[in-house]
């Protein structure tokens, strides 16, 4: 009886990778578009798993295309431009209070029990709604050119919103965390606008520097208290 | 592989003031052990502290030796847990390959390739390969929970944690998840919970839990015992010290009780629902 040439153990195990590869469906067009940005795979499946992520997305869109619509003449009115301001900053609240969560995501106690750490899911999809929503709003804002430093003041605001907001569903649910987080930064808007006489003046660069440090702040209370993030309770 | 190790000491665990776990102490390792007990016993609670996702108020929960209770050890705990929460749920506008290779990434499963043979790896495994391309809402209430059952497979875990696998599903998927199940205990401790004798009674460990506490530990025939001598047959409707009693089906009732046999009752040998009924002290 003559030896085969080819070892049929590791003839099958070949075979079954060729089956394998043959039978995984193709992405899906929103998956194939994020990973042409260049994003991972597994980062893009973990970014768009939550059906509640991706109607997130499209609200932030509708939003986007709205704010758009409201910068158009902010060269002459000092109100559109602080309707965009106060608006555009909540626009990733938005987004990343639908990016997580029980609510969002219907195998969110399996994902719990996983070895991923509960807040590198959760920054991992704030960060692609924040890119996102950065550039769409800022590609909105800088097609007037008179809007110069206006088209980017409210990125450090959504910053700060957004960690503060991340830092609030470490006590209540991820969309609590998120009408909190709004009513504060509106409640902040009107105290700032009764008591300066700039009306725009909580987005000056003394500003921006309290939301930097806003940001810092928000993001050390979120890093103290990340495990809660690995737990059930914090999601339910 | 070596199975996991389950050591749980005075578990307490409180949801406002109603307690769910009042001193839970459990000591197993390896096999198929079953979580037995009625309604609202605590056996999801027990299950979730296992799986990590909830903590214990008080007491200590050990699993090989490792604490979930802190960060380092929890994601030790977690690398080697599969856990199928009582209410499986994915996308149902998902495919299932993609449901399943999302959890497979929250598994560190990070190799695309090697994720890929995970994934349908465990379809195989539990029969729903041909349905890879479907939506997750396409498949039947069994397929669901097998789909559940396949998630937790993924990575070959040590540690299987199963709350109701077999909930809610018609008889024919029940015997097919029972019997996926019970093939995972030579590789694997399985902690299942179940509602239902039949259930238990493949397991190799049966665990009753009773209003927040464990009142029995051991294999089923040693469950089927508790009830020896306190089980009888008679024609005629339960005496008044019964602490529980039906009509079979061929008219007679049975009895369960601690006193001595009424009249003309007949001492039968109990079987694992009798022991069960025994050790909860079941009312009539």
């Amino acid at each position: 009886m003559s030896t085969p040439l080819i070892d049929p153990a590791r003839l099958e195990r070949n075979w079954q990778a060729i089956t394998v590869e043959l039978d995984v469906p193709a992405a899906s067009r929103l998956e194939r578009l994020v990973r042409r940005l260049g994003l991972a795979p597994r980062l893009t499946r973990v970014a768009l798993a939550t059906p509640g992520l991706r109607r997130a997305w499209f609200v932030a869109v509708a939003v986007v295309m709205f704010v758009a619509l409201i910068a158009g003449d902010t060269a002459t009115n000092a109100d559109n431009i602080l309707g965009f301001l106060a608006l555009a900053p909540l626009i990733p609240v938005l987004g990343v209070s639908f990016a997580y969560g029980v609510e969002a995501d219907p195998s969110h106690e399996i994902g719990v029990a996983t070895p991923m750490r509960g807040l590198t899911l959760v920054l991992t999809r704030a960060a692609v709604i924040l890119i996102v929503s950065a550039l769409l709003l800022t590609f909105a804002a800088v097609l007037n050119p008179a809007a110069g430093f206006w088209a980017v003041a409210w990125l450090l605001p959504s910053f700060a919103l957004t960690f503060t907001s991340l830092a609030v569903s470490t006590w209540l649910s991820p969309r609590k965390a998120a009408a909190v987080t709004t009513g504060m930064w509106l409640v902040f808007l009107l105290v700032v606008n009764g008591a300066a006489s700039d009306r725009l003046a909580a987005f000056t660069a003394p500003a921006q520097v309290l939301y930097l440090f806003g940001a810092a702040a928000a993001f050390a209370v979120l890093w103290q208290r990340r495990d809660r993030f690995d737990l059930l309770a914090v999601r339910l | 592989m070596t199975a996991t190790q389950i050591l749980g000491t005075d578990l307490v665990k409180n949801f406002g003031k109603r307690p769910a776990l009042a001193g839970v102490d459990l000591a197993v390792q390896g096999g198929l052990i079953a979580v037995l007990g009625p309604n609202g016993a605590g056996k999801t609670t027990l299950l979730r502290c296992v799986a990590t996702v909830v903590r214990p108020d008080s007491g200590s929960l050990l699993i090989d030796g490792l604490d979930p209770a802190h960060e380092s050890d929890r994601i030790e705990v977690r690398r080697r847990l599969g856990y199928q929460p009582q209410q499986v749920s994915f996308a149902l506008s998902a495919r299932v390959f993609d449901a399943l290779d999302y959890i497979a990434v929250l598994k560190n499963i990070d190799d695309d390739r090697r994720r890929r043979q995970w994934v349908f790896h465990v379809l195989d495994l539990v029969g729903l390969r041909d349905r890879a391309h479907d939506t997750v809402g396409s498949l039947s209430g069994g397929m669901k929970q097998r789909l559940g059952l396949a998630q937790a497979l993924l990575g070959q875990p040590s540690l299987i944690v199963l709350d109701e696998p077999a909930a809610g599903v018609d008889p024919d998927e029940r015997f097919r998840i029972r019997d996926l199940v019970a093939q995972r205990r030579t590789e694997a401790t399985v902690l299942m919970s179940t509602h239902l004798t039949d259930e238990a009674a493949v397991c190799d460990t049966i665990v009753v839990l009773d209003e927040g506490s464990v009142c029995f530990v051991g294999s089923p025939d040693a469950l089927a015992r508790a009830a020896t001598g306190r089980t009888w047959v008679q024609a005629d409707a339960a005496p008044a010290w019964a602490r529980a009693s039906w009509r079979q089906a061929d008219g007679r009732y049975r009895i369960l009780g601690s006193e001595p046999a009424p009249p003309g009752a007949e001492l039968v040998a109990p079987t694992l629902e009798d022991g069960y009924l025994t050790v909860v002290g079941a009312a009539v």
